[in-house]
């Protein structure tokens, strides 16, 4: 369970308990589990907010964002995971690409 | 603000070296044989990088390298004195692995060797040597580990084989080397890592890297309108400038003018830099040298096996390490400025994500390549001219070298 999301953005909350992860490598293996029907869930849910969160997290002083907020930014960096695999694969993976289990993400 | 097609033309702005022109054979990038002639004529002449002078901030932190190519062992140390040197993995005494207790990084004051207690210090002196009466006339002063030539460039690390290079590391970088200083890679901050072990040759790993023919097929889905052929040519496809300083290269991508911009590319782009085309982005010193109007990154190959390409606000590098004639390890580094705020921080993400989905596709033909390469059907490859000229001088470079005419 990820920690509780600003109270505006409570609605988001249970696509952040799966994607809002503190990691490009965590958030990379969760898009490539799939289904595609999720992600695009992500997609259609964080997209039309993806200003409105912007300009939340503006508010905060940065690098240090307070619990809430460091989430919803994590949930901000998911859909930018997410976003290739929705507007360019169709699918989590990258078509015809490499072999994701030998392709190795360090951060 | 479409260009009119002259002005798609690569320009190249330095000498044009000397090539070996014809078709290009197929045999150099299977043939074990040569392979091991590349281990002895190139890896074991040219400088090679490792890794940032960064990833050893602090005095005795070291790092191990098991570099096959030279089926060595290396090591990498920063002393006392703030020097980050290098030395053969190797105790003095009888040969074992003097870092082996250590794991391949860390932090340390001296080395034991884990076989019999010889101690050696950050700078690579023998300090303790355990029963030293038994080995009576035994100069320990001249014992100390076995030093690699290492030296810096713009913070890069660099090692060489020879004890006593042909070349410093200046002179041997040269005109590329000139080219590129001045970019703040200093103020930026590693923020990605990508590697795999491909089974490719690294000719031909390279080789896909330093073209942008392929841009338009291998990666028509990640960089959608980058890569539709126009009415009138293969716009993104086109360089607009490439630079020679053999045995290196330089070339400037040109960015697209008819991106169509993805709802989340979009957003990014509205929040950062990121790797999305952006003319609106700054120029930093050492990048776009030929001032081309439409400059999009700067592709940067220094031989045998480095790139550092550059952009406005970002650069990333890559490492072909060759295993074998028929194996590459590769490793992708993407830096950036540290965020100024939260919203370079989203668009950073974007630059990162979109990048490592490119390389899933730029990796994707690879092994196919090679194991058509390796079944001898095909003798020689056919290299365009202009756009992929880079192919054709790295292979003019590796046939030199290992010739024996450098």
């Amino acid at each position: 369970m990820a920690h509780p999301l600003p109270v505006a953005f409570a609605d988001l909350q249970s696509l952040a308990d799966r994607y809002a992860l503190p990691t490009e490598r965590e958030r990379h293996a969760e898009r490539l589990k799939g289904p595609f029907a999720d992600l695009k869930a992500l997609y259609d849910a964080v997209l039309p907010r993806l200003d409105a969160i912007h300009a939340h997290l503006k508010q905060h002083p940065w690098p240090a964002l307070p619990p809430a907020e460091q989430t919803l930014l994590d949930l901000a960096l998911a859909l930018m995971e997410v976003s290739l695999a929705v507007e360019s694969h169709g699918q989590p993976t990258v078509p015809h690409g490499f072999d994701h289990a030998r392709f190795k993400v360090w951060f | 603000m479409n260009a009119p097609a002259s002005d798609l033309d690569t320009r190249i702005t330095t000498d044009l070296p000397a090539m070996i022109d014809g078709p290009i054979p197929v045999e150099p990038y299977v043939s074990a044989e040569f392979f091991e002639r590349e281990r002895e004529r190139i890896f074991k002449r040219a400088w090679l990088n490792l890794c940032r002078a960064e990833d050893l901030p602090e005095v005795g932190d070291f790092k191990v390298f098991d570099i096959a190519v030279w089926n060595a062992s290396i090591l990498l140390v920063r002393g006392r004195d703030g020097v980050i040197r290098a030395f053969h993995n190797v105790c003095t005494h009888r040969g074992n692995q003097v870092a082996a207790r250590y794991g391949c990084a860390g932090n340390t004051r001296t080395f034991v060797c884990g076989y019999h207690g010889w101690t050696f210090d950050l700078d690579g002196s023998l300090r303790t040597l355990p029963a030293q009466e038994q080995f009576p006339g035994v100069d320990k002063d001249r014992l100390g580990l076995l030093p690699v030539a290492c030296e810096l460039w713009n913070g890069f690390v660099f090692v060489n084989w020879n004890a006593q290079p042909q070349w410093s590391l200046v002179e041997f970088l040269g005109g590329l080397g000139r080219q590129v200083d001045g970019y703040p890679f200093a103020q930026m901050e590693r923020v990605a890592r990508y590697s795999a072990r491909v089974a490719v040759n690294w000719k031909t790993f390279i080789d896909a890297f330093h073209e942008t023919y392929h841009v338009g097929m291998v990666h028509a889905r990640s960089l959608p309108g980058c890569s539709i052929p126009t009415e009138l040519r293969y716009e993104f496809d086109t360089l607009a400038s490439a630079r020679f300083y053999p045995p290196h290269h330089s070339a400037s991508n040109r960015m697209v003018s008819r991106v169509d911009v993805t709802p989340v590319a979009g957003a990014a782009w509205q929040m950062g830099p990121s790797f999305a085309a952006n003319e609106a982005a700054p120029r930093l010193p050492g990048t776009n040298p030929s001032d081309d109007a439409r400059w999009y990154f700067d592709i940067n190959v220094f031989f045998p096996n480095f790139f550092v390409d550059v952009g406005p606000g970002w650069y990333f590098t890559y490492n072909f390490w060759p295993i074998s004639v028929d194996e590459t390890e590769w490793t992708m580094d993407i830096y950036q400025f540290a965020a100024a705020d939260v919203g370079q921080r989203i668009a950073q993400e974007h630059t990162k994500v979109l990048l490592r989905d490119l390389l899933y596709e730029d990796l994707s033909t690879m092994e196919s390549t090679h194991r058509s390469l390796k079944s001898g059907a095909l003798k020689y490859m056919t290299v365009a001219p202009v756009m992929e000229v880079a192919v054709r001088h790295q292979y003019t470079n590796v046939m030199r070298w290992v010739n024996g005419e450098v």
